[in-house]
C-alpha cells in the first residue's frame, strides 16, 4: 500500500504547487470557493418564505436527478468503460508487484474523490433549496455525498459492463437491452400511472407516484433517492436501507469482477488507451470525437457546395455517419423540462416557460456542432475563401438542430397553453434568435481564450458576452412591452429583431479566429 | 538573382517571453527545394507554422509577392502538416472532393491520379479513421498536391511513413522541383532530403546557424556540417 499512498499524496501535493504556479487558477478556485461561501451563508440567513414546499416534491427531483446520472454513468460501460484508472496507472501500477485487489481499491477511492468534486456546483442551489425547502446545510451536504455515490457506483457499474460484455456483441446487445429496459419501465410505468387522469395536477401526481414506494427499489438512482428521503425527514432506518443496499451492489459487483474477469488489467488498458488517445490527440490538435464501433459509409460523395458552403455539406454527410440525432440529448432533456414546468406555471401565461426555457437553452446551446472539430484541422483556415464566410457555413449545421429545438419545445408548450399560432410561430422565432445569441458568445469565448482557458472561467464569461449581446433585445421586447403595451408576441419579435443584428456583428468581430489557428490555442 | 517564390522577412515568432523564431530572412525560388534542418525544438515547425497563416508573427511573409494571409497567396499554397489532416468520417475519395469543392476546382480526374500514385485508390472507400498514421500522412499530401499548388510546404513529411512511401515521396519532391513548384522542407532526416535540397538552412534555437547551397562547398557534407553545428563544435563551412 506504501508506493500507493505516496503516488495518492505527491499527486495532491502537485496539484496544489501547480495552482499556485498559475494564478489565473487560483483567483478561479477562490473566487469560486468565495461565492459557494456566500451562497451557503446568504442561504443560511434567508428569512425566505415561510410557504416551503413539501419535502417530497424535493425527494422526486433528487430521485429522477440521481437515477438520470447514474444512467449516464454506467451507460458508458457499454461503449469504453469507466475512467477509473488512466494510462500512467495502467502501465506502470499493473507492471508493479502489487495485488489488483489493492490497486482496484486505490482506483476506487480516487474516483471517490473525483466524483465529489464534480457534484461540487451542486452546493451552489443551496439558497434556493433552502429557499423552497427549508433544508439544513448539513441535508445540502448528505445530498452532495449521496450525488458522490451515485458517481461512484456509476463507474463501478461501467467497469463491470464494460468487463462482462467486451468481447462478445451479442452479450453486449441483450446487457444493453436489458440494462435500458429496466429503466424505460419504470418510466413507462409512472407515465402509465400519471397520464390517464389528464394534464390537470400532473405535477403533483407525478412527485406523489415518485414518492409512492416502488420507485426507491430502483438501483441506485431509488435507493440512493430513499437514503436522502431518511436524511431529509430524519428517519435514518430509511438511510440505512438505501445506503446499505449500494453497499451490497459494491460488494457484489467487485466480487463478480474478481469472480468472472480476475484479470480485469486488459479491460481496463483498453478503455484507459482509448482515453489516453483522445487526451493526446487533443493536445497534438487533432480534437476525436466519439462514433459509433460500426459506422456505416452509405452513399459516398459530398454531393454539394463550392468554396465555403463545401464545410456545410461535409458536415451534413459527417453527422449522417456519426449517427447523432439531430438534436443533443441535453436538448432533449430541456425541452422534457420546460413543458413540465409549464404544467406548473399553466396561469402565468407564456413568459414564466419562455423564460427557464431560455436560461436552459443557455446550456444546452453550448455546443456548435462541428466547428470546434474544424478548428483543429487545416483546411478551414488554409481554404482560400473570406474569413466570415466559411465562419458562416461552418457554423450552418447547428440552424436545423436550434429550429428543431424551438419546435420541439414551443410546439407542446403552445397546445398546454391553447396559444394561437402567432404567439407559438413569435416564441420559435425568439427560441432561434436566443440559439444564435449562445452561438455567438461561445464564438467570442472561443476566439478570446481558445481552448485553452479553464472550463469554469469559459463558463462564466460565456454567461457574460451572453447577457451583453442579448441586452438590445431584451431591452427592446422591455420597452415594446411597458411602453407600448406591445403584448406578448410584439415584445417576442422585438427580442428578435435585437439579437440577431447583435449575433451577426459579434460573428463578423470574430472573423478572424480563422485568419489563424493560433487565435484559439490550438 | 530574382527575390524568390517564397520570401520570408525579418520574421520573428514570440510565444510570450519564449522566442521560437529570431528575425529569420530567406527566399526560395520557383523550381528549388529548400530544407530546413535542426535538431527538435530548434523551431522549424514554427516557421512552417508562420508561413502558412496559422501562426501570428512579426515581420513578412510573401507568397508569389502576396502577404501570405491573403486569399491569392493561400491560393498558391499547399500545406502538409506533422500530423495527418485527416476527417474520421470522409472517406478517402471524399477528401480529395472536399478540397475539390472547397478550392473551386473542376474535376479533371488529378484527384484519381493523384491517389493512384499513392496507392490509395483501392481504398478510395475507406474513412480516414480506418487508415493507419503512414496511410493517413499519404491521404493528407494528396489533399494538399490537389490544387496544384506553386508553393508547397512540408513539415516531417516522412514521419510514419513506410519506406515504400518515402520514395514515392522523394519522387514527388524532384516532380515538384522540375515543374517549376517551390518546395519548403522542415525535416531533422538529413538523409530523407540528401538527393533533393537546392538549399539547406539549418536551425539552432530559433535562429539560422548555417545556410549551405548546394555545390557550393565539398569539404562537408551536409550530415558533417549539421552535426558539427548541434554538437556544439566547429561552425563548419557556411
Amino acid at each position: 500500500m506504501k508506493p500507493l499512498r505516496y503516488l495518492t499524496f505527491k499527486t495532491m501535493k502537485n496539484r496544489l504547487r501547480e495552482m499556485v504556479r498559475k494564478p489565473s487558477r487560483l483567483i478561479y478556485v477562490i473566487v469560486l470557493l468565495a461565492l459557494l461561501v456566500f451562497t451557503m451563508i446568504g442561504g443560511s440567513h434567508t428569512g425566505g418564505n415561510d410557504m416551503h414546499h413539501s419535502m417530497d416534491g424535493l425527494v422526486a427531483i433528487v430521485l429522477g436527478f440521481y437515477t438520470a446520472m447514474f444512467i449516464m454513468v454506467a451507460n458508458a460501460g457499454f461503449s469504453r468503460g469507466g475512467n477509473i484508472f488512466n494510462l500512467s496507472d495502467a502501465t506502470l501500477l499493473f507492471t508493479a508487484p502489487i495485488r489488483p485487489q489493492t490497486i482496484l481499491f486505490y482506483g476506487l477511492l480516487r474516483q471517490m474523490g473525483t466524483s465529489l468534486l464534480v457534484g461540487f456546483f451542486l452546493l451552489f442551489q443551496y439558497a434556493n433549496l433552502r429557499n423552497f425547502y427549508n433544508i439544513t446545510v448539513f441535508q445540502m451536504i448528505a445530498l452532495l455525498i449521496l450525488y458522490g455515490g451515485v458517481i461512484f457506483l456509476g463507474q463501478v457499474a461501467a467497469m463491470m459492463l464494460y468487463a462482462f460484455t467486451s468481447h462478445d456483441q451479442r452479450r453486449q446487445k441483450l446487457c444493453r437491452v436489458v440494462f435500458t429496459g429496466i429503466f424505460a419501465l419504470c418510466g413507462i410505468w409512472l407515465a402509465a400511472r400519471c397520464l390517464p387522469f389528464g394534464l390537470e395536477d400532473i405535477g403533483a401526481r407525478a412527485v406523489a407516484e415518485t414518492t409512492g414506494g416502488f420507485l426507491y427499489a430502483v438501483p441506485v438512482g431509488g435507493w440512493l433517492g430513499l437514503a436522502a428521503k431518511g436524511m431529509l425527514v430524519g428517519d435514518w432506518g430509511l438511510v440505512i436501507q438505501g445506503v446499505g443496499l449500494c453497499v451490497l451492489l459494491t460488494a457484489l459487483l467487485l466480487w463478480l469482477l474478481f469472480r468472472m474477469e480476475p484479470d480485469y488489467y486488459e479491460d481496463v488498458l483498453k478503455s484507459a488507451e482509448i482515453s489516453y488517445s483522445a487526451i493526446s490527440a487533443k493536445k497534438e490538435g487533432t480534437m476525436q470525437e466519439a462514433l459509433p464501433a460500426n459506422i456505416k459509409v452509405g452513399k459516398t460523395g459530398i454531393r454539394g457546395g463550392w468554396g465555403s458552403s463545401t464545410f456545410f455539406h461535409k458536415h451534413l454527410l459527417e453527422n449522417r455517419r456519426s449517427r447523432k440525432f439531430i438534436l443533443p440529448g441535453n436538448s432533449l432533456l430541456f425541452a422534457v423540462i420546460a413543458v413540465i414546468f409549464c404544467l406548473f406555471t399553466k396561469d402565468g401565461g407564456l413568459l414564466p416557460t419562455f423564460l427557464l426555457a431560455t436560461y436552459l437553452q443557455l446550456f444546452s446551446a453550448m455546443t456548435t456542432g462541428r466547428f470546434n472539430y474544424e478548428l483543429t484541422r487545416p483546411y478551414l483556415y488554409l481554404v482560400p475563401e473570406p474569413a466570415l464566410k466559411k465562419l458562416l457555413w461552418a457554423l450552418a449545421e447547428t440552424m436545423p438542430a436550434m429550429v428543431l429545438d424551438a419546435l420541439v419545445v414551443f410546439l407542446p408548450v403552445g397546445v398546454l397553453l391553447e396559444l394561437g399560432p402567432a404567439e407559438i410561430l413569435a416564441a420559435v422565432l425568439a427560441r432561434i434568435s436566443f440559439g444564435i445569441v449562445y452561438l455567438a458568445a461561445d464564438i467570442a469565448v472561443e476566439r478570446i481564450w481558445g481552448g485553452s482557458a479553464p472550463r469554469v472561467l469559459v463558463l462564466l464569461m460565456y454567461l457574460a458576452i451572453s447577457l451583453v449581446i442579448m441586452a438590445p433585445g431584451v431591452a427592446l421586447a422591455l420597452v415594446g412591452g411597458l411602453g407600448w403595451d406591445f403584448g406578448a408576441v410584439g415584445m417576442l419579435l422585438l427580442t428578435v429583431v435585437g439579437n440577431l443584428p447583435a449575433s451577426l456583428l459579434v460573428l463578423f468581430l470574430c472573423r478572424n479566429l480563422l485568419e489563424c489557428a493560433e487565435l484559439n490555442n490550438r | 538573382m530574382r527575390d524568390g517564390v517564397l520570401r520570408i522577412n525579418q520574421v520573428t515568432k514570440k510565444y510570450g517571453k519564449t522566442v521560437a523564431n529570431q528575425n529569420i530572412s530567406f527566399f526560395v525560388n520557383d523550381g528549388e527545394v529548400a530544407v530546413l534542418l535542426g535538431p527538435n525544438g530548434a523551431g522549424k515547425s514554427t516557421m512552417i507554422k508562420c508561413i502558412t497563416g496559422l501562426l501570428r508573427f512579426e515581420g513578412d511573409i510573401e507568397i508569389c509577392g502576396k502577404p501570405n494571409k491573403s486569399l491569392e497567396a493561400k491560393r498558391m499554397l499547399g500545406y502538409i502538416p506533422e500530423v495527418p489532416a485527416v476527417y474520421d468520417l470522409l472517406t478517402v475519395e471524399e477528401h480529395l472532393e472536399f478540397i475539390r469543392r472547397a478550392y473551386r476546382l473542376e474535376d479533371d480526374g488529378y484527384a484519381q491520379r493523384l491517389l493512384e500514385r499513392f496507392e490509395l485508390w483501392e481504398k478510395k472507400d475507406k474513412l480516414g479513421k480506418e487508415l493507419s498514421k503512414g496511410m493517413q500522412q499519404k491521404l493528407s499530401i494528396c489533399c494538399a498536391l490537389l490544387p496544384r499548388p506553386k508553393v508547397v510546404v512540408f513539415d516531417e513529411p516522412m514521419v510514419g511513413l513506410d519506406p515504400h512511401a518515402i520514395r514515392e515521396l522523394k519522387e514527388v519532391f524532384r516532380e515538384l522541383k522540375e515543374s517549376g513548384a517551390t518546395v519548403l522542407i522542415s525535416t531533422h532526416m538529413i538523409d530523407s532530403v540528401e538527393e533533393t535540397w537546392d538549399v539547406c538552412h539549418i536551425m539552432m534555437n530559433g535562429a539560422f546557424a548555417a545556410t549551405r547551397k548546394r555545390g557550393e562547398s565539398a569539404e562537408q557534407s551536409l550530415e558533417e556540417l549539421f552535426f558539427a553545428i548541434t554538437e556544439g563544435g566547429e561552425g563548419g563551412v557556411v
